[in-house]
């Protein structure tokens, strides 16, 4: 095992790694923004608002996410527009995790008991009052580790960027052991780095699932 | 047959049994009552350990229980009745009562089959035999669990609580039932709120305070008149009703 | 780089629909053609102009029904073997050997908090450096077993710690052996009821399986099917390096 070629590169594979993190830093922002919003657009009693929510959430769940990457790579030009690949990667993964994300909170809100805003009515709570009080706190706790779990996913999935030639982590990587000829222990290296990312966030949320189903 | 000498058990910090001495007779009904906390479910527990003991001895029929030697042997001699039933609800009520005999008894399908079926008539239930648990009240499913235990051929039969979980008007099916396992000559340790049962089926009453037998006796005796002033105070809160 | 960039969608389709078959018809979704419309030339791509022809998956569709058969059948085999492994690594998670729980925990951890991906690539150009050396499916479909089966590991483990204490009282109590009491209560019963995050992990099984049959026949295939895309595409003399 020579370490050696890690140590040497490791410019390069924390440059990728940088690049890893801000692609998921953005994917999980925007991508949370907009789950946000179409969860509360989904739970509006309005058909049409709530039917092309239901439709975009099913076509970005329903299909993979390699899929979605491609069509805004390739497709987009075609329609006319320069699409670089941060920002393919970009979008993709916002629309790919808005779908998902936008289901946890929908899931998180349904979990509140309808007992509890009848309660809150009869309280004389106003809709805002009931929502902030009663309802998003118990969404968020229901809401979060799924959530947290979603998040770790979204980080493995930048891995699919380097389909695209994306400069993250793997591709990086891939560079490296062109040049040196060492695969595994490069791999080992790529590995860590998104295990120390990836294995707090799970213990984090398996810890947060515990604690919010204990008081059950 | 059953003996406890001494026996102790903590739960972490918690000294849940402190130094019980206990004896059972053939064919004997003993009723164990007291308030919650008294540790009279984990003495229940411990004669066919499923709760091990620290210090002191148990003997069940001759067996030292507490020397975790053959417990095989004890569990298919002393039958458990549960407060949650704890049916098995992937397997009919049929079953449930041949898994048993099957299993650790070795015996081959037709006998413990019809041997089931003549208790579920027992307790009432032959028309479920192929009914699953959910589909069962929850008075049907305490009798099946004990029609369950009593397929092992058990010298003993252990109640925890039996009737705490079921409806006011299921309760009276299952006491039922157990009333004539003590008329059959059964010997019963039972641990429950049902004064009345108690009165009429025990042979003995004791009464369990902070892990020690405070006082038992005649349920003539316990329930007219008890000398111990817990035991006063505790049946004078129970009988209210 | 470019180059690789622009022709992968190329290839990726080719592929999903010939997995293997190294046909370069002219019956690809797409084409350049000076006839008919022409899209405006993209200058960040390098340049490759692209008019769909839609008609085409229907032209192929033995061809695309032959690769759904292979993605079907590597996601088959994976899942199989996945549940096999998760089952051991389950019960060795459970086992009270602590060097056993130990290598079953850092299977799992490891294995679930890296990207396929990556897993994939450890599988198929990493192990040829210690003299291991599968083709691109029998990779994809040992990489993806191994993934899965910790994911489905957690998922039979959680299954099993479900099963309510009680159940165990009143099987130990009626006697039966702990080997017994499990095979017999609460297994059957974790069956049930891990069915569906099982459903779930195989459909992620099927998704994953496409990702990995693209990805790893393009480059599996690097060479010769992206120099024969290539040819197809740009007959000049000149070639960039491919270096996926």
């Amino acid at each position: 095992m020579n370490w050696h070629v890690v140590v040497e590169s490791k410019g390069v594979l924390l440059g990728g790694f940088l690049v890893t993190l801000q692609l998921s830093f953005w994917a999980i922002l925007l991508g949370t923004s907009l789950g946000l919003v179409v969860a509360l657009i989904r739970t509006t009693h309005v058909p049409v608002l709530s039917q092309a929510a239901r439709v975009y959430i099913d076509i970005f769940r329903g299909s993979p996410l390699l899929m979605q990457l491609f069509f805004v790579y390739f497709g987009l030009p075609y329609l006319g527009f320069e699409v670089e690949k941060w920002l393919a990667a970009t979008l993709a993964l916002t629309l790919y995790s808005g779908a998902y994300i936008a289901e946890i909170i929908r899931a998180g809100m349904e979990a509140v008991p309808k007992g509890h805003r009848e309660a809150a009515a009869s309280l004389g709570l106003s809709f805002y009052e009931m929502m902030r009080y009663v309802v998003i706190p118990q969404t968020i706790t229901v809401a979060l580790p799924p959530l947290i779990g979603f998040y770790i996913g979204l980080v493995k999935d930048t891995s699919l960027a380097t389909i695209i030639g994306y400069r993250e982590l793997i591709r990086e990587s891939q560079g490296i052991i062109d040049r040196t000829a060492r695969p595994l222990e490069v791999y080992a290296a790529v590995a860590a780095l998104y295990f120390i990312i990836c294995y707090p966030l799970s213990v984090w949320s398996t810890r947060l699932e515990r604690r919010s189903t204990a008081h059950l | 047959m059953i003996i406890l000498k001494n026996v102790h058990k903590r739960f972490g910090n918690l000294h849940v049994l402190r130094g019980v001495d206990l004896n059972v007779r053939a064919g004997e009904v003993v009723v164990i009552i007291g308030p919650s906390g008294s540790g009279k479910s984990t003495l229940l527990r411990t004669v066919n350990h499923l709760e091990p003991i620290e210090k002191g001895e148990i003997w069940v029929d001759g067996i030292p229980v507490h020397q975790q030697k053959d417990l095989r042997t004890v569990r298919s001699k002393v039958g458990m009745v549960f407060q949650q039933f704890n049916l098995f609800p992937h397997l009919t009520a049929l079953q449930n009562v041949t898994l048993a005999p099957t299993l650790v008894l070795n015996r081959t399908k037709e006998e413990p089959a019809s041997k089931a079926m003549a208790l579920l008539k027992k307790v009432g239930l032959e028309q479920k035999a192929q009914a699953y648990p959910p589909q069962l009240s929850g008075g049907q499913q305490q009798r099946v669990a004990i029609a369950r235990a009593l397929a092992m051929d058990p010298k003993i039969m252990l109640f925890d609580e039996a009737t705490s979980a079921l409806d006011p008007e299921l309760v009276g099916e299952v006491l039922g039932v157990m009333r004539q396992l003590a008329a059959d000559g059964m010997t019963m340790m039972v641990v429950t709120h049902e004064m009345g049962f108690a009165r009429d089926v025990a042979d003995r009453v004791v009464f369990m305070d902070d892990g020690v037998v405070m006082e038992e006796g005649k349920p003539e005796q316990i329930f007219a008149n008890p000398q111990n002033p817990r035991t006063k105070q505790f049946l004078s809160r129970v009988l209210e009703k | 780089m470019v180059w690789q960039g622009a022709h992968l969608p190329a290839a990726a389709s080719v592929l999903v629909g010939r997995a293997g078959n190294r046909r370069g018809t002219g019956a690809e979704p797409w084409s350049l053609s000076p006839s008919g419309t022409t899209p405006p030339r993209t200058p960040t791509d390098g340049g490759i102009t692209m008019v769909f022809d839609w008609g085409a998956p229907f032209r192929n569709y033995d061809l695309l029904l032959a690769g759904l058969g292979v993605t079907l059948r590597v996601s088959a085999i994976a899942f199989v073997c996945a549940f096999a492994i998760g089952l051991v690594v389950a019960l060795a998670r459970r086992s009270r050997f602590w060097w056993l729980r130990t290598v079953a925990t850092v299977y799992v951890e490891v294995l679930r908090n890296t990207p396929v991906l990556l897993q994939i690539f450890v599988v198929f150009f990493g192990l040829p450096s210690v003299g291991i050396r599968w083709d691109a499916i029998t990779s994809g479909t040992i990489a993806l077993a191994l993934n899965t089966g910790a994911y489905l590991a957690e998922i039979i483990r959680a299954g099993i710690q479900s099963i309510s204490k009680g159940q165990i009282e009143a099987a130990t109590s009626l006697g039966l052996s702990p080997s017994q009491v499990f095979q017999r209560v609460v297994f059957p019963q974790a069956l049930r009821n891990i069915y569906p995050p099982v459903v779930n992990q195989v459909i992620m099984v099927e998704v994953f399986t496409a990702v990995t049959l693209i990805y790893v026949a393009l480059t599996a295939t690097s060479s010769s099917l992206l120099h024969l895309l290539g040819r197809r595409l740009f007959p000049t003399p000149e070639r960039p390096e491919v270096g996926l």
